[in-house]
This record gives C-alpha cells, structure tokens and sequence, in this order.
C-alpha cells in the first residue's frame, strides 16, 4: 500500500462520526484549558486522561490530540486580549498581539493566529507524512552540546529582541539568567540561592513569572490609568488590510519552516521556536520599530511556528518515542495506557490506527480553525466589556491558574510580586522579553553544558569536535560580532555630536 | 456594601482557628481524601496514582484527589506532606530510594527524614535494568563490565537523575566488580535517556523496566539485566544480575503511599484496606500492567522492613557517590 | 523618565551585588556557604553566579553611562501613559509594606496562645489594608477624580492589597471566600457601582468558578473551613435547578 492509500484510508477512519466528535469535543476542551492562564496543555490534558479511558484508543487518542492544539490556541486567546500568556508558547504572541488589541484590532490579531496555526499545522503534518522517518534519525544527533550551542545562539539572538537599549536588553537576559539559577543546581543537586524555603527548590517557577510580568503588569497599568473610552472593535475588520497580506504570508512561510524544523529536535520547548519566529519576523522587517506596538508579522509569525512546532513534534514521538515537551510526553502517556506505543515499528505494527491519527491531525487543524474564526469576533467583544469586570475576572483567573499548577501558595505570591516588578519594569520602558528569554533558556544552558561535560569526562574539545555543535557556535559568534558593530558606530557618532 | 459589611467579614477571618477542629471522624473518611504526587502531572507515578485514585473513590464514595506537588526530584512535595495534618486526609506517594538518597544527602538539606512519614502500603516494585540500544557492540552485561575494566572511566553510562535508584545499581555494579569504573552522565528523566542512547551519546544506560518494555518489544533496544532476585515478567527472557553472578546489585524503584507521622492506627489500618482492595482490582492491576509496572504491593511489618533496608543502602550508596572522584 | 532608569539601574546593581556576597561568597548573616567555583569536571555550583553577577554589575555601569550621555533618548518618549512622578515613589513603600505582609510576617506570642498563628495575622491585616484602600476609594466625595495621581496610587494599593490578601486568604479561608472577598472589594475599587452586574458577578466568581473547576475539572482547589455555609447554598442551587 502506497502512503497515499494508507493515508486515505486514514482518513476514513478518522472521519467517522464519533471520531469527529470526539475532534471537536476535544478542540472546545483544549480551547478552554488554554484560555485558564496556569493550568497548562500538560495538566489539563493529564487531569482529562482518565475522561478517556471509556473511549476506544482511536477515539481517545484523537480527541486527546485535539485537546493539545486546542490549548495551543486557547493560550493564544488570553495572550492577545488580556495580556496574559495562557501557558509558555503564548508569552511572546502577547507583545504585539496584545497592543493590537488594544487600537481595536484583537479581531484581527486572533484571526491571523488562526489561519497561521491552520497553514503551519497542515503543512507540518504534510512534511511530517513524507519526510518522517529519515529526519527523524537525523534529528537524534542533536545531544547535550548540540543543544548548548543551540541555546547559545537563541541567548545571542536576544540583541534583536530589545528595544531603543541594548546594554538594557542584555541586562535583562542576564537577569533572567540569575533568576533561573535559583534552585538545585545540576552539577551535586545542592540547593542555590533558596534560603532554606523548600518552595524555592525547584527554582522560581516559570508560569507565574511569565503571568505576572505580563498579566498583572497589565493590568496595573490599566488600574493606574483606567481607559474611558471602551475600544470599539471592528468587526468587518476580521482580516488584515490588503497590503498587509505580503507581509502576513511570509511571516507565516517563515514561522512554518521555523516551527517545523525545531519541532523535529527532540526536547526543544515550545517557546523557542515562537521567540526565534519573533525576532526573525523583527530582524526582516523593513520597519523594525512597528515591533511592540502592534505589528501584524510578530503574531503572525510566532502563532503559525508554534503550531507548526506542535504538529512537528509528533514526529519524535510516533517514529522514536522520545516526548519532546512535557505536554507531549503526557500525550505519550496517554498513547500508551490506550495500548499504543509510539517507535519506529508503530507503522508496521498498527499502521491503520497511526494514520488514522495522523489524519485526525489535519482534521483537527480544520476543526479549529472552523471553531475559532467564526468566534474570534465573539471572544475580541469581551474586550468590551468594563474594564472593571475585566480586572476583577482576569485577575481572579491568575490566582486560580498559579495556585492550580502546584497547590501552592507559594506561586500566587511569586505572581503577584512579578507583578509588581512587571509593572515597574514596563513604566520604565525595560524590555521584558529578554527577561524571559534568560529565565527560559538558563537551565538549559548550564544543564547541557553540565552534561556534555561529563561526556567528555571534562574534555571542552568536545563543542568543537562534533560539527553540528562547531557550526552552530560559529552563527553565535557572528550574531554577537554583528551586535557589537551595531553598537560601536553610536558610540562614534555620539563622539562627533558633543 | 458598607462599612459594617466589611469589618464583619474581616472579623470572621480572625476567627479561623478559634472556630475549633473538626469533630473526630468516626466513620472515616468523610470528606475528600488529598493524594499527593511529588511529579508533576503526567508521569508514570501521576498515572498510577489517578488509577488508583479513581478505583478508590468509587469504594468509599469520597473523592480522592490527586494533587501534584512537583520539583527537586520530589523533595517539594515531601517536604508538604510531612508538614500536613496525620488525620489521614493527605497522603501522597514516596518514591523510594530516591526520597531515601534525599534525605541521606546532606547537600540537600531535606528538613524531614525517614521518621517523619508513616508508610501505609505500596504499590509499585519496578527493577532497575541494564540497558543498551539494539546494534550496540554490547551483547551481554559482562561485555559492558568487561569494557568498564579494560578501559576504566570511558564506558558511557546513564542515569535518569542524581542519586537517583539507576546511579546506585552504577555504584552497586562497580563495587561488585572490582576495577570497573564507568563515566557516569546524568540526564533528566528517562525520555532523555532513551533520546541520548539511541543517539550514541552514551554507551549503556541504567533504568528500571517499566521505562523500556515497549521499546525492547520493537526491538529497539536491548536490555541485558535486570536487577532482581527473579526475572521480570515483562522481560522474560533478561537474565538476572543474580543469575549472572553479581548478587549484591539488587536495585528498584518502589512507589508506595505514606502520611505524616503521628498517624492514628486505626486510621492507618483503614486507610490500607482501601487502598489495598483498590489495589488489588482486576482494572488497576490490568492498566498498570498495561504499562509494564509490576505491582508489589506490601503493607505492614514487610513495608516497614523494606522501608528501612532500603533507607540503609541508600546511606550506604549516598555517601560513596559523594566521594567518589567523577560523579 | 530618565531618573527613573537611573533608580532602577542602581537597582539592578544592588541586586547583583547581592547576589555575589550571599549566593557566592556566602554570608553567615542568612546561612549562607560559599558555593564552589570548580569541579573536577568543569564550572562548579558556584561559577555561573559569580560570573553573572558581574556581568550584571559591569552592565549596570554601562547602562548608567549611556543614559547619562544620551539623556535625549530616555526622555519622555515612551508608549505607555505617564504619570507624574509621584505615582511611580509612591507605589514603592505600597509595595515593600505589601511584600513584608505576605511573606513571613512573624506572630505574637499572646496571639499564638489562643490559637491565632502568624497565617491569620497576615490574613487579617493584608484584609483591612485592601478593604480600608476600597473604602477610600468608595467614599471619597464628589471630588473624586478618576484621572488624579492620588485616586491612581489608592487603585494600585487596592489592586496590590488585594492580590496580597486573596494569596493570604485563599488556604486559612478557602477558594470560594477568598474570590468572594476579592472580586467584592476589588470591583468598588475601581469604580464599578452598578450593583445589578456586582452582584451575579461576584456570586458567580466565588460559587460558580469554583463548582466548574473543583467538581467538574476536577482542579484542586482549597475547600477552606467554611464548608458548612456553602453546603446548603449549593443544595438550594441543584434543588432548584434540577
């Protein structure tokens, strides 16, 4: 059987009615975790597992899947109108997606997502159909220095993430970088800057850093100054401008080889290819400065990587097993507790139940995408409503979220203190992305360097031995040494002027 | 919404812990039951746990529900539940030996020790094994020790954290076999470990059955171990460290559920009977098995014991690792 | 604006200073044991701390001496709306005072004999801060100006406040007490009036919220001790509706 027909027939197993139930059923789930700031696609989809225990497996896993990119582009929604990243790969679709929203273009924001998420999805699930197995075996080769080095040039990348400072955008990714210090360390499992208090063992958390800074942020700003006239959203403005189109779709090509590329390295987070799609979109750009205020590529970008990254990682998954993120190795969970065990030989062994799958895939990127546009003008209405209900619930939603990944009281407070700080940072005009960046990619770094080195036995020749490693060491370099020219000629200018 | 509004709701506040202690349950439970994991959510103990959970619920018609309390390999949620209330409403799961070398770890500085649980039953024995990916030159167990002599501290080998049950069975094979010094790399989880054995960033790996039973039925990979007194019985056909001649590196995984110390007994004694009938149901043994965990379940004087057998190696294990040249 | 990058600035410089005594070099003020810089693989425990800190300290530098020389740049040019400066110093003592209240505010000894414990404390405290931000606000005669400096710094305290109280409240009191409390006081502060739409909306917060997501999701959620009150609301509410 030709993948073709294997895949058609796919389809027709997925196209059942209970199984497009079960597609739809699970994109509304996922919707509404994703919409819930805190409790992620991970929990949300573990909390619901035992939901699909009286499911058959195609069934259960079908809908399981569904709830995965339904959380996606739940996240989305909270990021874009109310500035609060519903779960890590929304952080970075909050900066412009958010001031959008705010000139009454949220419509717009969430529909670009939309469509972004469906073109990245679709063509991801097409490549991963064809090129599967062969990049598959390719992507294992990235170890513990591939991935040093690839941490390496997304810290490096962040010279273009700030904004009128680089010694400030640099500064905050270094702060960032202290802050994910705090915690065991990787080298004896001794605690780090805990002060005795256990919460702080397992480092600061990352979800009520990202909500504070950004949600409560946010909404102090608007407590400061509470805005009267209530933006009126358009609704016959649902799509970009026509102009603006050029520029949508290649930042959605772009987002897509991104996301899809990353998406096949096992272990790579969601949030990497979203900040990479960012900063490519803002170094592409023939106006770089519109980044922030409400550029139409830095959602479009971001947004169409993510998904393509989350349909991508299943690649991983279904030919070697390997989860690439925590959510997808609950969905591995799930795969295997309904009787499927992802591995090369899942194709030979139950080649009908894979491909119905993957079918599922594409139908639940149309599921989505019928599910949210039609609603996206219903979700940008809520804008509208005072902006005193606004605070109230959106404010309630973060205690609730933060308390719920944890039980723990422990991340309410750091929430709110983030809070504090986000709103003071932002007053002062202090990039926060950066901030984030560092926080993100910081344990990464020091645990992969940690472990190539024992590898190595303490050999450091080992970063430039292995080509991969030796290459992506050298685009850091000229990312910084292009970084550091950019500075220089200010300063010689600033020399002339006085 | 007034002034007078305000300050009663204020004063109720204060009166919290002056609104006295819940009457003593008779017929326990009678409210819901907090069963705690110290993973985060989707683990393989989560998904022990929510089986178990689910099963239990039904029986005694209260809800037991699961609370992740995750991070530092565990010791944030240990570090809970010791602090919780011994009325038998929040038990959570221990992972031995990993909340063992935790507390044995002096770096860790853990504020609860063995006495500060009372352990009620367990659940899951998983065996450690010794394994390496399907076209490794490595046939057998005594290949890898062989090469770990011939060329002491380059034979790559895998763990899925430190101080974890797989880095003890590493220093448990190095001391019965005298000269055999492995390169030990530590890794995160057993999803890194399988991503980096079949890469060849490591030569062989140490885990514990239930991670690899799948892979090992596609031929993926190839376990060559287990460290058991008896064979597995999802890995029939893997000798065991005992058959192969190296009877001291005896190294499990075991998830079992405890409380705060102090508990009541008759609570402790009620508690088991649920869990255990809950245990013992054809559906949790059949979804366990699903995904290659064996179920042990122990309760009593035979949990106690193995409870503090247990605590000595890891002391034993704890202290050579920390002194031991290259970790 | 360019002060204000100043302050922060020293911030960040004090913060990495910090960082260095007590997280490195350890200080027996707080307990603190050096971490090592190497080990016999590589950077030890110790070695990242140190270097960044620096980095963060020569950084701080260098940001001082480009606001200092490009004073044209860190104008007045930012997006956001700009208050007048005693906004920003006053949200500064608001926000150290909230922080020592939430974090380990300590007990008296009278207190604990009876049975009050530091958790309550701070519960009550943090409570009659953000309720006495709510009043002012609430009360404050017709020369309430909504756009005035003070009535901003009052609507950050009563947001901060009562951020700190529901963290302080939400497991001595419960979820739904704690959201009932919240949205409660919160809403008035911010100029809601309309008690038509206050009402629905904080029942639904405390009551609603919490059946969907402790019930139906099955999300942990603290029950608190005021179960007994809410146990014949919710029997009245399946009474009715079902």
């Amino acid at each position: 059987m030709s993948t073709l027909e294997l895949l058609l027939n796919g389809f027709g197993a997925a196209m059942s009615p209970e199984n497009l139930a079960f597609a739809l059923i699970g994109c509304v789930l996922g919707t509404l975790i994703g919409v819930l700031p805190g409790v992620g696609p991970a929990a949300g989809t573990a909390i619901l597992i035992p939901l699909t225990f009286k499911l058959d497996p195609t069934g259960a896993i079908i809908m399981l899947c569904a709830i995965y990119y339904g959380a996606m582009y739940g996240g989305t929604i909270t990021s874009v109108l109310l500035n609060v990243p519903g779960e890590a790969a929304s952080v970075i679709t909050c900066i412009d997606g958010h001031a959008m929203a705010k000139q009454g273009r949220g419509g717009t924001a969430l529909g670009v997502a939309a469509i972004g998420s469906f073109v990245g999805g679709v063509f991801a699930t097409i490549a991963l159909v064809v090129v599967a197995v062969p990049l598959s075996t390719l992507a294992l080769k990235f170890g513990p220095p591939e991935f040093f080095a690839l941490m390496l040039v997304g810290l490096c990348l962040v010279t273009g993430l700030a904004g009128r400072s680089l010694i400030a955008g640099i500064l905050m990714t270094v702060v960032g970088l202290m802050l994910a210090l705090v915690g065991i360390d990787p080298v004896r499992g001794a605690p780090r800057f805990t002060f005795g208090v256990p919460d702080l063992y397992d480092g600061i958390g990352f979800i009520p850093v990202v909500m504070g800074l950004f949600g409560i942020g946010e909404i102090l700003m608007t407590a400061e100054k509470p805005v009267r006239e209530v933006v009126r959203t358009n609704l016959s403005k649902l799509f970009p401008e026509r102009e603006e189109w050029g520029r949508v779709w290649a930042s959605i090509a772009r987002g897509t080889g991104i996301g899809f590329f990353l998406g096949l390295i096992p272990g790579v987070g969601s949030i990497i290819p979203t900040f990479m799609s960012y900063i490519a979109e803002k170094r592409l750009a023939k106006d770089p400065s519109r980044f922030g205020n409400g550029a139409i590529e830095g959602v479009a970008g971001p947004e169409t990587a993510n998904n393509s990254y989350a349909n991508a990682a299943m690649v991983p998954l279904l030919t070697l097993g390997i989860p690439s993120s925590p959510t997808i190795a609950v969905l591995m969970g799930a795969f295997i507790v309904n009787g499927l065990t992802p591995g090369p030989f899942l194709f030979q062994e139950k080649p009908e139940l894979v491909w119905a799958i993957i079918a599922s895939f594409f139908i639940g990127n149309v599921v989505l995408l019928i599910l949210n546009l039609p609603l996206v003008g219903l979700w940008a209405k809520i804008l509208e409503v005072p902006y005193q209900y606004i605070c109230a619930g959106t404010l309630l939603f973060c205690i609730l979220g933060a308390y719920s990944i944890n039980q723990s009281v422990f991340d309410v407070t750091v929430m709110i203190i983030c809070g504090g700080i986000g709103y003071l940072l932002r007053k002062l005009d202090f990039p926060l992305a950066p901030l984030v960046l560092g926080i993100i990619l910081g344990p990464q770094l020091e645990k992969s360097l940690r472990t190539s080195l024992e590898m190595s036995a303490g050999d450091y020749t080992i970063f430039f031995t292995r080509p991969i490693t030796l290459v992506l060491l050298i685009i850091a370099v000229i990312i910084l040494a292009v970084a550091a020219l950019q500075l220089a000629p200010k300063e010689i200018r600033e020399g002339g002027d006085d | 919404m007034n002034r007078r509004d305000f300050t009663g709701l204020a004063g109720a506040a204060a009166l919290v812990p002056l609104a006295g202690t819940s009457a003593q349950a008779q017929e326990f439970p009678t409210k819901p039951i907090q069963l705690m994991v110290a993973y985060p959510a989707g683990g393989s103990t989560d998904i022990g746990a929510r089986i178990v959970a689910s099963i239990a619920e039904k029986a005694i018609g209260q809800p037991v529900v699961v609370v992740n309390k995750g991070g530092a390999g565990g010791q944030v949620g240990w570090t809970e539940l010791s602090r919780q209330k011994p009325d038998g409403y929040y038990i959570g799961f221990i992972n031995l030996p990993g909340f063992n070398t935790v507390i044995a770890d002096p770096e860790r500085q853990a504020i609860f020790d063995i006495k500060s649980f009372t352990p009620i039953i367990n659940q899951v024995l998983d065996p450690g094994v010794v394994w390496v990916k399907a076209d490794s030159p490595f046939k057998t167990l005594k290949d890898v020790i062989e090469a770990a002599k011939k060329e002491p501290g380059k034979v790559r080998a895998a763990t899925t954290g430190i101080l974890s049950d797989d880095h003890l069975a590493i220093l448990m094979v190095e001391e019965a076999a005298a000269g055999t010094n492995f390169r030990i790399v530590h890794l995160e989880g057993g999803a890194a470990q399988m991503k980096e054995t079949l890469g060849g960033n490591v030569d062989v790996s140490f885990d514990n059955v239930g991670s690899i039973v799948k892979q090992v039925a596609a031929g993926q990979v190839r376990a060559l171990a287990v460290t058991d007194t008896k064979r597995s019985k999802f890995l029939p056909d893997v000798p065991t460290t005992v058959e192969l001649g190296y009877p001291s590196v005896i190294s499990s995984s075991t998830r079992g559920i405890a409380g705060p110390k102090g508990m009541d007994p008759k609570i402790v004694a009620r508690l088991q009977d649920i869990l255990k009938k809950a245990m013992d149901d054809p559906e949790h043994v059949a979804k366990l098995e699903a995904v290659g965990l064996g179920i042990r379940v122990m309760v009593g004087k035979e949990y106690q014991d193995y409870y503090d057998d247990i605590h000595k190696k890891a002391i034993k294990y704890t202290e050579w690792a920390k002194k031991r040249p290259q970790k | 604006m360019k002060r204000g990058w100043q302050i922060a600035t020293l911030g960040f410089i004090v913060f990495a200073g910090l960082a260095l005594v007590i997280g490195v070099w350890g200080a027996s003020f707080i307990n603190a044991r050096p971490l090592p810089l190497k080990d016999a693989l590589g950077p030890g425990p110790g070695f990242f701390p140190m270097w960044l800190s620096i980095l963060t300290l020569l950084l701080g530098v260098g940001l001082l001496v480009e606001v200092g020389r490009r004073s044209a740049d860190y104008g007045e040019e930012s997006p956001y709306p700009q208050p007048s400066p005693d906004v920003t110093r006053s949200v500064l003592p608001i926000l150290a005072l909230l922080a020592l209240v939430a974090w380990k505010f300590p007990t008296f000894p009278l207190l604990e004999r009876i049975g009050v414990g530091s958790e309550t404390v701070r519960a009550v405290i943090s409570t009659v801060l953000a309720a006495g931000c709510t009043l002012a606000l609430v009360l404050m005669p017709q020369r309430y100006d909504e756009l005035s400096d003070n009535a901003s710094v009052l609507r950050i305290g009563a947001v901060l406040g009562l951020l700190v109280m529901a963290a302080a409240t939400l497991e001595p009191l419960g979820f739904r007490v704690t959201a009932f409390l919240f949205t409660a006081l919160l809403l008035p502060a911010l100029g809601a009036r309309n008690l038509r739409i206050i009402v629905p909306f904080v029942l639904s917060a405390s009551l609603g919220v919490f059946y969907i997501f402790y019930h139906q999701l099955k999300v942990p959620l603290p029950i608190g001790p005021y179960d007994w009150i809410f146990k014949p609301i919710e029997a009245a509410y399946f009474f009715i509706f079902r």
